[in-house]
């Protein structure tokens, strides 16, 4: 996973958030919700805006009491969850 | 096809009176049955809540009404829609709504604070795919209608899911279906296209056959899902008995301005030539009196399917769609199907005249 090439969520799924933070992507080609918690969310809106990881991360460690490399960690863990849905476009290892 | 095959929805015996909250809409369906001037041009109504609550109250006293539907127009474009909820909720009444979902994180935080009111709330859905929802209710219609069902699933406030039998619809039933039952819709309802104009005929509603086949489609989905599927009361049925609840007098329509009709898919009908189905202005009259002259035109209604239903029977041994389809009949009977006038002259109940205290 490269800086640049963060991949793309795809146009059949949708996002809606909550008062509380959190959110739910729509799958409407699965038709299938997915919920997720704060920090999802904010990294699914770091995909959406094409934002490149270093500034996603910088998002995460401004926002929660987490170190660079535990974001880091948390970005990767839920890129491989997205693909593993076919939610976002594929990785480039 | 009979109601142990087709499972016939919208249509318990809960006396319940519709309203429309508004004339205006956000959206520009092409084949919507209401008016497109009074939709888009025509200066905007927003129901009164005064009048509102003295209708329901009235209702109430005179017929058992506790269940209020809203439609429009779009019903959550009323600037004062928490405050409606509100007096529902304060009546002691129930009420829904249906919508096209483009406002519904407007109308959100009112069916939440007064959920206790709010039986269900109807989306209205045109495909089960973005594409072949917006092509009828714009760009971006379908995202915001599926969010809405996401937040209702997820705050657990009820909803169901109304969609269109029509040409483009009908390949899309099974998709439409599952769409909503793994959105977590409480019911889908489907309901057959009425006709606008000849071209909307022609280009948009099935033959005969084809409805037959989509009927046995949704009745078979019906038996495959949990969740109920049907059909609105326009599908083929020659049972003479009162088709639907405003004709069994279960039911009624208050227009947004403040008219009593029979029907809300009468009211405002785009293109009709005649509205013998609006009875009276409640901002002048009581719903009372108007209530029983409403009763008097359904059971005349009642009677002239009866004899229409009889006379195909016994001329030609087979009922056409717009005898044997209660809705199609009403539109045909009551003046709304202009260019189809010749066909309709035998079936035709003389017009009434209604002012309004609008002037209009
Ligand atoms: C008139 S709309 C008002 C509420 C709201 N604007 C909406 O679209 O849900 C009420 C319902 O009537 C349906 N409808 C409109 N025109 C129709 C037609 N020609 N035949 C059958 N249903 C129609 C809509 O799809 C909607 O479900
Ligand atoms: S069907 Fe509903 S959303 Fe569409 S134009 Fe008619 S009133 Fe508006
Ligand atoms: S159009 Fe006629 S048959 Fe259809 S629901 Fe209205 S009153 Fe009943």
């Amino acid at each position: 996973m490269t800086n640049l090439s963060l991949p793309k969520p795809h146009a059949h799924v949708i996002v809606t958030d909550f008062d509380d933070g959190e959110g739910v992507l729509i799958d409407v080609q699965a038709r299938r919700y997915y919920q997720l918690n704060e920090t999802a969310l904010l990294i699914w809106r770091g995909l959406e805006q094409n934002q490149p990881l270093p500034q996603i991360i910088s998002q995460l460690t401004a926002s929660y009491e987490v170190s660079a490399e535990q974001a880091a960690e948390s970005v990767r863990r839920l890129l491989a969850a997205l693909e593993d849905h076919k939610l976002i476009g594929a990785l480039r290892q | 096809m009979n109601d142990s095959a087709l499972r016939r929805i919208g249509e318990d015996d809960t006396p319940r009176i519709t309203i429309e909250l508004t004339n205006r809409c956000n959206l520009h369906c092409d084949y919507c049955v209401r008016d497109d001037d009074a939709l888009h041009r025509s200066p905007a109504h927003f129901f009164p809540l005064d009048l509102l609550r003295r209708i329901v109250t009235e209702a109430r006293e005179v017929c058992g009404v506790n269940y209020v539907s809203f439609t429009g127009g779009e019903p959550a474009l009323h600037p004062q829609f928490g405050e409606i909820l509100a007096m529902v909720e304060a009546e002691g009444l129930q009420c829904g709504f249906v919508t096209n979902g483009w406002f519904f994180d407007r109308a959100q935080s009112a069916v939440l604070r007064h959920r206790a009111a709010v039986r269900v709330v109807a989306f209205s859905l045109d495909g089960a795919t973005a594409e072949s929802h917006d092509r009828w209710r714009g760009e971006g219609s379908f995202a915001r209608v599926m969010r809405a069902l996401a937040q209702c699933h997820f705050h657990g406030v009820p909803f169901i899911v109304k969609a269109g039998i029509r040409r483009d619809t009908s390949p899309q039933l099974e998709q439409i279906a599952l769409l909503a039952a793994r959105m977590g819709a409480s019911a889908l309802h489907f309901s057959h296209l009425m006709p606008t104009s000849q071209t909307v005929e022609t280009e948009l509603a099935l033959t005969f056959a084809e409805r037959q086949r989509a009927e046995q489609e949704i009745a078979i989905l019906g038996r495959i899902l949990k969740m109920p599927v049907g059909v609105a009361v326009g599908y083929y049925n020659v049972d003479p008995a009162p088709p639907c609840s405003a004709l069994s007098g279960a039911s009624c329509n208050v227009d947004y301005r403040g008219r009593l009709t029979l029907c809300c898919n009468l009211a405002g009908y785009r293109g009709a030539a005649n509205e013998p189905d609006v009875i009276a202005d409640l901002t002048r009259e009581d719903f009372a009196s108007a209530y029983a002259r409403l009763r008097d035109l359904a059971g005349e209604q009642v009677a002239r399917r009866r004899a229409a239903l009889s006379a195909q029977t016994q001329d030609e041994g087979k009922v056409d769609l717009y005898a044997g389809s209660p809705c199609l009949f009403c539109l045909q009977s009551f003046g709304k199907l202009p260019w189809r006038a010749a066909i309709a002259r035998s079936a035709s109940p003389a017009p009434q005249t209604v002012s309004s205290a609008t002037g209009e």
